[in-house]
């Protein structure tokens, strides 16, 4: 699904270099769920947003679900991430004008979609994270909890392969965070491939796989036996 | 078009947004008047003056010692002026050219309801029409049989321009018919119909400019002081002023106090008005760059603020053209309510204003004009900022704004 190859970031100012990614091989593949975790400058943002799509990259090649993305323009790079990428962030990010239904309704307006079959989708993700009900809500008239499980509705509604989630707990308490997660993971039951950057170890651990960042190198990749057990019980 | 969104979003921002409509209605509806009134100004703006004005040149003389006679001073000058090289024909006037301010009402019937109609009445001598080369229409000219030098004497004919003779006789020659001069008066007999010549800025105003009526009359006075127009050989008049002046300083007891060509008298006439009008469009262009900073600066101030979300509306798959869209449309929704809402300030102040210079200044013509162009403006003020907030980056959204 995600294939790096000796991808490579820095950044440059008048006088110094930083490396933000150094020489990353990576491959995940479709319905894994991995967790990747570092402390904080070691590249995860980096790594999300070239994932992501967020930003481009100096050297090595990023397969996306097959297509190489290197070399790719500005609107190819946003036809893909609108097709192929879910996000989900720390801070949510809904468009606070917006009611729940137009918020959940943006990424499918990008891909041109008619009304009727935007109207049906962003039910139908709305209903999965259960607020059919709230449709005609603002963001600000619903709990943290229920804005990232808004977040969520949105990230899903266009059906992408690939969900990315940047601390998607990390504004949340832990009742909260749990129920994100358990939505997480049932998504991921459905085929959906997910990376989830977290600072959480316990969240990194409910991943099938976790993958750690230090000082802009994957330095650590392992298969988290304990995931199934923690799903399990 | 993601109107419905935009619409929901302005919801939100509705103090802002009516700020704007104001500021844009008000704008429209003062530059659109400005403009009507500028364009109302000028639209009898520098019409041709029907006399060869480079040639002619104007003296204005004061006579301040009373003990002399102005009767003998003119026909000292005139004798003078006629001898002088260059000169072609010399008459004195009770009026110039451009500069006739006295208008006056005459009437077709001795009724005390008759209908005025405005003019300027021009005393001059036989030499009048050929000192202002104007051409004989109809009827005779004046010649020296019919000049009146005893002030107590009246006049019994007048040849009027042609546009006098329209306006006062549309269907028919003027010729033999009889005009009043004023309320009471002897009535005057129609004798000739001469070209136009451009009168005063009073008439022009009123979009009469050619209406005029020349008498056969030199009674001249210290309560009634003659110009002079001198016409010149064609392109010598420049050179020849100082010659002309110095003749008239060959006589004792009196003053120039102005003499100058024609063209200079021309030109001063149309300055003022230029001035009016340069002053309305020089505030509306002022208003207009106001109202377009203004919405630039609002945009930008908002680009600012959406940091955040323009960025997540870009990982979510907009394109930099979907970003400029949506800026636009927005400006566009609200600049189509400024502009409605000005055309009605505009038709409400018009029609003050109208009444105010008793003109109709409204033009659908122009008014659709300056729309289109204040439209364009707004879009102008608001693509700089727009084509900024496209430029954002989407990964703005996880490095924080």
């Amino acid at each position: 699904m995600l294939k790096m190859e000796n991808v490579s970031k820095i950044f440059r100012t008048e006088l110094i270099e930083t490396h933000a990614l150094r020489k990353v091989d990576l491959h995940i593949k479709a319905g894994e769920f991995v967790s990747v975790t570092g402390p904080s400058g070691s590249g995860k943002t980096t790594f999300l947003n070239i994932a992501g799509l967020l930003e481009t990259f100096e050297e090595g090649d990023y397969y996306l679900d097959g297509q190489n993305v290197k070399g790719l323009n500005d609107n190819q790079l946003s036809d893909l991430r609108n097709q192929k990428i879910g996000f989900i962030f720390q801070s949510f990010n809904l468009l606070a004008d917006l009611p729940l239904f137009q918020n959940v309704e943006v990424p499918l307006r990008y891909r041109g979609m008619s009304a009727k079959e935007r109207k049906q989708r962003v039910e139908h993700a709305l209903e999965t994270v259960g607020l059919a009900s709230r449709m005609q809500h603002l963001p600000t008239q619903l709990s943290g909890g229920q804005q990232q499980r808004v977040a969520i509705a949105r990230a899903i509604a266009g059906e992408p392969k690939f969900l990315l989630a940047d601390e998607p707990t990390g504004n949340l308490d832990s009742l909260m965070a749990q129920q994100v997660m358990d939505l997480l993971e049932k998504i991921n039951e459905q085929g959906t491939t997910i990376v989830m950057v977290t600072h959480d170890d316990q969240l990194a651990r409910r991943a099938h796989r976790n993958i750690q960042i230090f000082d802009g190198q994957v330095s650590d990749m392992e298969m988290n036996a304990t995931a199934e057990l923690v799903k399990s019980a | 078009m993601e109107i419905k969104p935009i619409l929901l979003a302005l919801k939100r921002s509705k103090f802002l947004a009516a700020l704007l409509v104001i500021q844009i209605a008000f704008t429209m509806a003062v530059v659109s008047n400005s403009v009507f009134i500028s364009v109302s100004t000028l639209k009898e703006w520098n019409l041709p003056s029907g006399i060869p004005h480079d040639d002619i040149i104007r003296v204005t003389p004061r006579f301040y010692d009373r003990s002399k006679s102005v009767t003998a001073a003119v026909n000292n000058d005139l004798k003078r002026l006629q001898e002088m090289p260059g000169v072609l024909s010399v008459t004195p006037t009770s009026g110039s050219p451009f500069a006739s301010e006295n208008v006056t009402e005459v009437y077709l019937t001795s009724e005390e309801e008759a209908q005025e109609y405005q003019t300027v009445i021009y005393d001059g001598t036989e030499h009048f029409l050929n000192t202002l080369q104007l051409e004989l229409l109809e009827g005779r000219a004046f010649t020296a049989a019919d000049m009146i030098y005893d002030s107590e004497e009246k006049n019994s004919e007048v040849m009027l321009s042609e546009d006098m003779a329209k306006k006062l006789f549309p269907d028919s020659t003027a010729i033999g018919k009889t005009v009043w001069l004023s309320k009471g008066s002897d009535p005057v007999q129609v004798v000739g119909v001469y070209g136009n010549f451009m009168t005063g800025e009073t008439l022009n105003y009123y979009g009469k400019s050619y209406q005029s009526i020349l008498r056969a009359r030199s009674t001249w006075s210290h309560e009634q002081e003659p110009q002079y127009l001198i016409r010149m050989e064609p392109g010598i008049a420049e050179s020849k002023l100082e010659d002309v002046a110095s003749v008239f300083y060959q006589e004792q007891g009196r003053y120039l106090s102005q003499y100058e060509r024609l063209k200079r008298v021309q030109k001063r006439m149309y300055d003022g008005r230029g001035s009016r009008a340069l002053t309305f469009l020089v505030i509306s262009a002022v208003l207009v760059f106001i109202t377009a900073f203004g919405i630039a600066g609002l945009t930008s101030f908002q680009v600012n603020q959406r940091r955040k979300q323009i960025g997540t509306r870009r990982a979510l798959g907009a394109r930099k053209s979907d970003i400029l869209k949506y800026f636009l449309t927005e400006n566009s929704i609200i600049s189509l309510v400024g502009l409605v809402l000005g055309l009605i300030v505009t038709l409400v102040m018009t029609f003050e204003l109208s009444n105010i210079e008793q003109e109709n200044l409204l033009d659908i013509g122009l008014f659709i004009g300056i729309a289109l162009l204040f439209w364009a403006i707004n879009i102008i003020a608001t693509l700089v900022p727009a084509m900024r907030a496209a430029n954002i980056s989407p990964a703005t959204v996880t490095r924080g704004a």
